[in-house]
């Protein structure tokens, strides 16, 4: 599966991006407002400038994230609104976000492993921060305080 | 006939709807979380232990830290009876706070501005002259991202 990784907003705090996949019509996080817009339409309106505010304004904290993923792999999800709606992404320290999906969580279901659906994006985007994480390594993407640079198209070789 | 919006476009419509008022209320909302985060560091302080001394659970601290709960005016004004920091301001009193501290004497005033300047939001741009009343230099700081505190330049005459 090839896809790479495009702008969503790049302010002067912080840099957001996110994953769009090959020939899809529209990037994870696009995806994401559509699915959610006529269920919790308030919720996703409130988390999108949530995220402007991150990326223009106050920053990265860590405080506003919790991790999803094991130690030592960076998947966080923004803390939820009322509504239990969740969007997960790599977080890169305090300088960049790489959204993924996401979607309400469901109330009665407490754990992440009782929502495979969820289950299933925060594995998704494990497998994305593996993919970054090589080519960072191998010096073709590089992170700096602008962003990412270099190479942003990948290949998750399933 | 009506042309027929592609899913991104109807994203962008959508969201380009968003209500002013939520614009605010984000803005106030995260504005506060960075504030509570930035003094539990500056005293630190833990999530539980700010929690015990207000009386609520740690879960509800981690809410009130994530940029987008609704905190009561009442939960604002405990905060800032715990930390003897007002959180709130109106334009007219952080004008006048500010405008006083800017007449102390030079030596005075870097503690006494950095007091003020530490309670703006992380990232803003302040400006203000630095020097005597009569003598003076206009100068820029920004916030910076680390302590909420500022770094103030070295004061220089200008060249006649």
């Amino acid at each position: 599966m090839k896809f790479s990784i495009v702008p969503v907003y790049l302010g002067k705090r912080s840099k957001i991006y996110t994953i769009r996949i090959e020939n899809s019509e529209l990037d994870e996080y696009r995806r994401f407002v559509y699915d959610n817009s006529s269920v919790v339409p308030n919720a996703v309106r409130l988390l999108d400038l949530q995220l402007k505010n991150i990326a223009n304004k106050n920053g990265i904290y860590d405080e506003q994230f919790i991790r999803e993923s094991p130690p030592g792999k960076n998947v966080f999800r923004i803390t939820e609104t009322n509504e239990w709606l969740r969007l997960y992404c790599i977080k890169y320290s305090r300088v960049a976000l790489v959204l993924g999906g996401g979607s309400i969580k469901k109330p009665d279901k407490q754990k992440l492993k009782e929502n495979p659906e969820l289950q299933m994006v925060v594995d998704f985007l494990i497998k994305i921060e593996d993919v970054i994480f090589e080519a960072m390594q191998n010096n073709e993407t590089r992170l700096t305080d602008d962003g990412f640079e270099g190479k942003l198209n990948f290949e998750l070789v399933e | 006939m009506a042309k027929k919006l592609s899913k991104s476009e109807l994203v962008d419509k959508f969201l380009s709807e968003t209500p002013k008022e939520f614009e605010y209320f984000i803005q106030h909302s995260m504005d506060i979380s960075v504030k509570i985060i930035e003094l539990l560091k500056k005293h630190k302080l833990t999530q539980r232990e700010i929690a015990a001394k207000l009386g609520k659970s740690e879960s509800e601290i981690s809410k009130w830290l994530s940029g987008n709960h609704n905190l009561t005016l009442k939960s604002i004004a405990k905060l800032e009876a715990i930390f003897d920091e007002q959180f709130l301001f109106t334009e007219s009193e952080a004008f006048e706070i500010f405008n006083n501290k800017i007449d102390v004497e030079p030596t005075r005033s870097v503690h006494s501005l950095d007091k003020i300047v530490s309670s703006f939001p992380v990232g803003s741009s302040v400006s203000f002259k630095v020097g005597t009343k009569n003598e003076y230099n206009s100068t820029n700081v920004q916030l910076t991202e680390k302590t909420g505190s500022f770094n103030l330049y070295p004061i220089t005459k200008e060249a006649a």
